[in-house]
């Protein structure tokens, strides 16, 4: 697994946390120092319901994009940052790099790949997209963009 | 018109630098076509039956003469001389290279043209009355909106990769001329009583498989409110519209699934969420967005009277009757440049036609061009005064066929003749319909009569909402064309009702002769038009017509072909 | 419309569309991507053809393959289908630019 940022390639620094989701059994037993470590895993169908009123002591979700012309994860994404999560969101699965610049503009902070996928779509590919990050249209439509804190 | 900034033109060249590199990793191997296909869809680039075509955008309808001369050059180019106006006020290139688009697209940018977001699934071209800003009674130029659609949905990040296809439309009138009611969202302006704009919104609104009308979400929202509003739509369509099936993707099967009350429901916590966390909307883009559209400046015109040119020219009388409509300043007047030929392709023009199009815009129209969702062009506003002038130069050139709004004035899609999933033929029966009208000289006495042919079922030829609607499937290898009566796009907006059995392709145009027949010996007088008299007698006496003995068909083509 | 009935059996091409022109292709002969139906080779069965394709390295420069019904008539392979007819020979109308050159 490879882990995609601003910064380039990194390892994934959330291997060995296994990840829980909202309709576990586990997850409403969980505390919140405990939820505050663990990786929340969400599915592209996830109902965020069980989550919302806990979003502001989780630290790490994970949503996944079962295939690149999915992009119901880029909705669940900007969801969470309307909620209120300020914790570390990863879209992991089937993007491609040009899909980098939907991932961060709907809230994510990195991008997850298997090996495969990133021997196939090497660093360059992704680095291409970093000047596409600067706002677009959506901006100039609302006063101004950036969320009030909550 | 909406003018650039540099904000639009930098855009535009990323779009293009983007789409180049790419080609580029497709080429190259690096994307597969499964990956690749998306991403070319969402400029515009299909891939049809005899090469790509590319769907060039014509945002909202409007273009000017330099943007047109551009579109020429593009079709000699790079086609083969033509192109091809949509029913979504687009234009498509048939025979276009992958090689080659890359180029295509900066020689578009040149002219602040683009074909980004005319396909794949996202948020489409927006359309709008091909009148705005021309016809009275307006709440204000529908445009306006339309262009901020532009902008609210260009690279969304949210909405590039939706369940399916996602298009709006915006009107402004009482008069409905774009069709709002079959789109994913119809957005219907009005002035409210407390001042400012007010927006009606429909949704799930469609053709294809499974037609239906849009229903009202909200009846009243402020204009300041839409564009958190439709953030609420689209989110909600985004998660839950169906992804394991193609044909139960739109946003109208959702809203069939949850209902309308519990889609409305769901819609408005998530707009309460955004109207309550983030920033109002910008009103001093619209503000500048609105100045863009003011109407030329109509000082140097003077009024007319049409009655004295009218009285010297029967043609340019019944061009004047046919194709020209009233303008909101009495001294213009809306001309309407039919693209319907008697047998020609229905929306087909020649790179000579667009350059004479320019020519014509930029010396009698305050160089603004109209494209109709029906396949025409628009001059939106000649002074009266030079109408008979225009009329003699639109003559020359064979672009004065006066059949606007009759039944030669034919809707149809590019069919199997073009398209990668047309089931039959769609252009040659326009053109075989209209070549008949022209023959039986009957078409003024019909009157007001809209055909519309579809070659396949997603409707690309709004078959639904025809008088007359022509459906063209394949039956065991034979093209079969099934006709509904009845449908109406306008602010009257229903949907045709089959007539039973389809026609082989050598029965259909006697069925459509016997369907008209019936009409002309039904109507009260000449004043009930075809749709008034379908809906006063019903489909009884056309079906029984059409289906009275076993072999009526072929008795009645054998009786045609003597006559 | 169809010919299968007038003409003794045919088999099945590999078609599909070039990568880079768009064009209609199918697979020759000789293992490469021809623009023409006449020097296709034809299969028995959709999988033998859909098989034979893939071994090729005209599977590259394709775009949508698949494999379309032929029979044979007098002027060699003749497609089934009334789409494939169409894809074979161009639109069934005359091109605008066409009739205007007549003119």
């Amino acid at each position: 697994m490879v882990v995609i940022t601003d910064t380039g390639f990194g390892a994934d620094n959330w291997q060995g946390l296994a990840p829980v989701g909202p309709d576990d059994d586990s997850f409403t037993r969980l505390s919140n120092d405990e939820l505050a470590a663990v990786v929340i895993r969400l599915d592209s169908d996830a109902d965020m319901a069980p989550l919302v009123s806990r979003l502001a002591v989780i630290g790490k979700i994970v949503i996944n994009f079962p295939a690149s012309s999915d992009g119901r994860g880029f909705s669940l994404a900007r969801q969470l940052r309307l909620y209120g999560y300020q914790g570390r969101l990863r879209a992991s699965g089937a993007l491609i790099p040009d899909q980098y610049r939907h991932a961060r503009q709907c809230g994510f902070d990195e991008v997850a790949v298997n090996d495969g996928q990133a021997r196939r779509q090497p660093l360059c590919h992704w680095t291409e997209q970093l000047p596409r990050l600067r706002p677009g249209y959506q901006a100039r439509l609302f006063e101004s963009q950036v969320l009030p804190p909550s | 018109m909406y003018q650039y900034d540099n904000f639009d033109r930098t855009y535009l060249q990323q779009r293009i630098d983007e789409f180049k590199a790419q080609v580029q990793r497709r080429i190259d191997g690096v994307l597969s076509e499964e990956e690749f296909k998306p991403l070319r869809l969402q400029n515009g680039l299909y891939l049809q039956l005899h090469a790509y075509m590319l769907r060039v955008a014509i945002p909202y309808g409007t273009l000017n003469s330099r943007q047109m001369r551009q579109l020429a050059l593009v079709a000699e180019r790079y086609d083969r001389g033509y192109g091809h106006f949509t029913t979504r006020q687009n234009l498509q290139f048939n025979w276009i290279k992958l090689d080659d688009v890359a180029d295509i697209l900066s020689l578009l940018a040149e002219v602040d043209m683009h074909a980004i977001q005319t396909s794949g699934n996202c948020i489409r071209n927006v359309t709008t009355d091909h009148f705005a800003g021309a016809a009275a009674g307006e709440a204000e130029d529908p445009r306006i909106t339309a262009e901020l659609l532009r902008q609210w949905s260009t690279g969304h990040p949210e909405y590039a990769f939706l369940p399916r296809k996602f298009k709006i439309a915006v009107s402004a009138s009482d008069k409905d001329r774009a069709v709002t009611a079959f789109h994913d969202i119809g957005i219907q302006l009005m002035k409210s009583p407390a001042g400012g704009i007010g927006c009606r919104v429909l949704v799930g609104g469609g053709l294809g498989r499974t037609p239906r009308m849009g229903r009202e979400l909200t009846s009243h929202l402020p204009e300041g409110d839409l564009f958190h509003y439709l953030d609420a739509v689209m989110s909600v369509y985004n998660r839950l519209g169906r992804r394991d099936n193609k044909y139960k993707a739109r946003i109208k099967i959702l809203i069939d699934e949850l209902g309308i009350d519990k889609a409305r429901e769901l819609i408005d916590t998530e707009f309460h969420l955004r109207k309550d966390r983030l920033p109002g909307f910008n009103r001093a883009l619209k503000a500048k967005i609105a100045a863009d559209f003011s109407l030329p400046d109509f000082s140097s015109a003077h009024p007319h009277d049409l009655a004295h040119d009218m009285a010297l020219s029967p043609s340019f009388a019944a061009f004047v009757r046919q194709n020209v409509c009233a303008h909101k300043d009495s001294r213009h007047a809306i001309v309407s440049v039919s693209l319907k030929q008697h047998g020609c392709p229905p929306g087909d023009a020649t790179a000579r036609q667009m350059r004479i199009i320019a020519d014509l815009a930029a010396d009698y129209s305050y160089d603004e061009i109209r494209i109709s969702h029906q396949q025409n062009i628009i001059l939106p506003h000649v002074p009266k005064s030079q109408l008979a002038s225009l009329f003699a130069r639109l003559a020359t050139a064979g672009l004065a066929t006066a059949n606007i709004g009759l039944a030669s004035d034919i809707i149809a899609c590019p069919g199997l003749d073009y398209c990668a999933l047309a089931t039959a033929r769609s252009i040659p029966v326009a053109q075989q319909l209209a070549l008949r009208f022209q023959k039986r000289k009957n078409e003024q006495d019909i009157g007001p009569l809209q055909i519309k042919i579809s070659g396949c079922i997603n409707a690309c030829g709004h078959h639904h909402v025809g008088h007359i609607g022509i459906l063209g499937l394949d039956r065991a290898g034979v093209e079969n064309y099934q006709i509904t009566l009845g449908g109406d796009g306008s602010e009257q907006a229903g949907l045709g009702e089959r007539t039973g059995p389809g026609f082989s392709a050598g029965h259909l145009l006697a069925a459509v002769d016997t369907i008209i027949d019936v009409y002309l010996e039904s109507r009260t007088g000449r004043e009930e038009t075809f749709i008034a008299c379908y809906r006063r007698i019903g489909m009884a006496p056309f079906r029984q017509a059409l289906y009275s003995t076993p072999n009526a068909d072929a008795d009645r083509v054998a009786a045609k072909i003597a006559s | 419309m169809t010919a299968q009935k007038q003409h003794r059996a045919g088999g099945f091409v590999l078609t599909g569309n070039h990568l880079y022109g768009g064009h209609v292709i199918y697979l020759g002969r000789d293992s490469r991507v021809t623009r023409s139906l006449s020097e296709a080779a034809v299969f028995v069965a959709a999988e033998d053809a859909e098989q034979a394709f893939t071994r090729t390295r005209a599977a590259e420069q394709t775009v949508g393959a698949y494999a379309a019904e032929v029979t044979y008539g007098d002027e060699g392979i003749i497609p089934v289908s009334l789409k494939e007819q169409i894809r074979q020979k161009g639109p069934s109308l005359a091109l605008p630019a066409a009739r205007q050159r007549r003119r």
